[in-house]
C-alpha cells in the first residue's frame, strides 16, 4: 500500500458546470507521483473531479488518459480535521489507499496551541470557526494552509503558489479573504461566517486561476455573498 | 519619552526572542514575531522596533537584543529562558509606503515615532491606525503581509559567552525574508557619521531620563 501525503503547495481550480476541477502543480506533483509510482507507473500529472458524493480521477499517463473511480471521503468528528483519503479501485482488487492528506495533522495541532496559547490564546468561538472553516477548505480539497498570524479575535490561514499568496483572516463573526498578486494586484471580499458555504464558493472563486478564468472581481463576490447571507 | 522624527531613509529592526516569537517546533511565527498586541478599546494596534539612529551598527542592535532578553528573564516565575535570536530590518520610508502604495483599505494612518521605553533610547514604535469601515483584524493581516515583502534578515546572533542560548538561537528555524538577507549600505563615511551623531545623541537622552528619573524619584518615594 502506498501511503504518501498528497502534499501539493498550491492546486488550481476552477469550476465547470457544478464540478470543481483541480490539478496540482510543481513540487506537488512530484510527490504525488511518487505516491503513485509505487502502485503503478503515473507520470505527469493527476487531475481530479467530483460533484458531491463521488470522486473520479483522470491520470495523464504519457500522453494518454487513463479514468480511475477514486473515493474521497471528508467529515468532521469532535473538532477533529479528517481529510480525504483517495482509494484507487483496480479491477478484480479491494480498494487501495493511494494517498492521505496530513498536512490537515499539522494545522489541528497548530489551532490546538493556538488555544492554548498563554500569551496569544484565541477566543474559542474563533478556535471553533476557524476548525471549521480548516474542514470547508479541505472539502475542496486544498492543501494544508500556514496559520499565517493569529490574535484573540482572529486566525489567519495563508497560502502560497509562485505567482500568488492567499490569505484567510477568520473571526468569529467574520471571514476576509485576500489575494495579493506577484504583479501587486490585490483582490478582497469579506463575509460572514456564519456562512460557510459561501464562504467555500468564494473562497474557491476567488483563487487566482479562477479568476482569470472566470472574471470574478471583488464586487461581484460581495455581491454574491451579501445575497446569500 | 517621545523623541525624534524618524526619517525615511532609517533602517529599524524587528527583534526575535525565542520562545515569544517561534512556535513549539521552534520555528520563527510570523503573529509572534509581528506580534500587534490586540486592544479592543482601540482602533489601532502597536508594535516595538529598534531604530539604528540610536543603535548605529549590528552590535548596538544585539546589544539592545540582549537587554530586553535580560529583563524578561529578570521577571519571577519565568519557566522558559527569553533568548534574543537576531532582528529583521525593515526600512521607515518602506514601512510608511505601505499604506499608500499597497492601497490597504480602510488604513487611516502609519506612524513611526521614536519612543524611549524602559530608558531604551533606540525603541521606536509602529501603530497603524484604522478607520471604522475595515474589519481591523483582516487589515492588520494585509498589513503584516505587506511587511514581509519589504523587509530583510534576518541578522542572527550568536551567544559566545552563553552556550546553552546559543544552542537555543542557533536551532531555532528563522526563514531568509523575502527581500534577502540584511544588508549595510553605508559607506564607511556614512557610518563613522552615524557612529559620532549617535555619542553625541547618547550623551543628550542618558541626560533627559537623568532628569527625568531626578524629577519622578520624590513620588515613587512617596508611594
Amino acid at each position: 500500500m502506498a501511503n504518501s501525503k498528497l502534499s501539493a503547495p498550491y492546486p488550481t481550480m476552477w469550476i465547470e458546470g457544478s464540478a470543481i476541477k483541480t490539478v496540482w502543480r510543481g513540487a506537488g506533483i512530484a510527490e504525488v507521483n511518487s505516491a503513485l509510482a509505487s502502485s503503478g507507473s503515473w507520470t505527469n500529472q493527476c487531475f481530479f473531479n467530483w460533484g458531491p458524493e463521488i470522486l473520479d480521477g483522470s491520470i495523464i499517463h504519457g500522453g494518454t488518459i487513463e479514468t480511475r473511480r477514486l473515493d474521497a471521503h471528508t467529515y468532521i468528528s469532535n473538532n477533529h480535521i479528517e481529510i480525504c483519503q483517495f482509494h484507487k479501485h483496480g479491477a478484480n482488487s479491494a480498494p487501495e489507499e493511494i494517498g492521505i492528506w496530513r498536512r490537515y495533522d499539522d494545522l489541528e495541532q497548530g489551532l490546538t496551541e493556538l488555544k492554548e496559547d498563554e500569551d496569544l490564546q484565541i477566543n474559542s468561538g474563533v478556535y471553533n470557526r476557524a476548525v471549521q472553516v480548516a474542514a470547508m477548505v479541505a472539502s475542496k480539497m486544498f492543501p494544508s494552509p500556514e496559520i499565517f498570524t493569529h490574535s484573540p479575535t482572529s486566525v489567519v490561514f495563508s497560502w502560497k503558489s509562485e505567482d500568488d499568496k492567499l490569505f484567510m483572516t477568520i473571526g468569529e463573526q467574520q471571514i476576509a479573504i485576500l489575494i495579493i498578486g506577484s504583479e501587486g494586484g490585490t483582490r478582497r471580499a469579506e463575509i460572514a461566517s456564519s456562512n460557510l458555504n459561501v464562504a467555500g464558493y468564494l473562497f474557491t472563486a476567488l483563487q487566482p486561476i479562477a479568476l482569470r478564468q472566470l472574471a470574478i472581481d471583488t464586487a461581484r463576490s460581495e455581491e454574491s455573498a451579501e445575497m446569500n447571507v | 519619552m517621545l523623541g525624534d522624527h524618524i526619517p525615511d531613509k532609517d533602517d529599524l529592526f524587528r527583534a526575535i526572542h525565542f520562545p515569544l516569537a517561534f512556535d513549539k517546533k521552534k520555528n520563527v511565527a510570523r503573529n509572534r514575531c509581528w506580534n500587534f498586541p490586540n486592544d479592543p478599546e482601540s482602533n489601532s494596534r502597536e508594535t516595538s522596533l529598534i531604530w539604528t539612529r540610536y543603535a548605529p551598527t549590528l552590535n548596538y542592535v544585539h546589544a539592545y537584543g540582549c537587554r530586553a532578553s535580560a529583563i524578561r528573564n529578570n521577571k519571577p516565575g519565568r519557566k522558559t529562558p527569553d533568548v534574543y535570536c537576531g532582528v529583521f530590518g525593515v526600512g521607515a520610508g518602506s514601512l510608511r509606503d505601505i499604506a499608500t502604495n499597497a492601497e490597504i483599505q480602510g488604513i487611516s494612518a502609519v506612524e513611526l515615532y521614536h519612543w524611549i521605553e524602559t530608558e531604551e533610547i533606540a525603541h521606536a514604535s509602529l501603530r497603524v491606525t484604522f478607520d471604522e469601515t475595515r474589519w481591523i483584524d483582516a487589515g492588520m493581516t494585509e498589513f503584516v503581509a505587506r511587511i514581509e515583502e519589504v523587509m530583510t534578515g534576518p541578522a542572527r546572533f550568536a551567544h559566545k559567552d552563553n552556550a546553552d542560548a546559543n544552542k537555543t538561537a542557533t536551532e531555532a528555524t528563522i526563514p531568509e525574508a523575502a527581500s534577502g538577507p540584511y544588508v549595510d549600505r553605508r559607506t564607511r563615511t556614512e557610518r563613522i557619521f552615524c557612529l559620532v551623531r549617535f555619542y553625541v545623541l547618547r550623551l543628550k537622552w542618558n541626560f533627559r531620563i537623568w532628569q527625568a528619573r531626578r524629577a519622578t524619584k520624590p513620588v515613587q518615594e512617596i508611594a
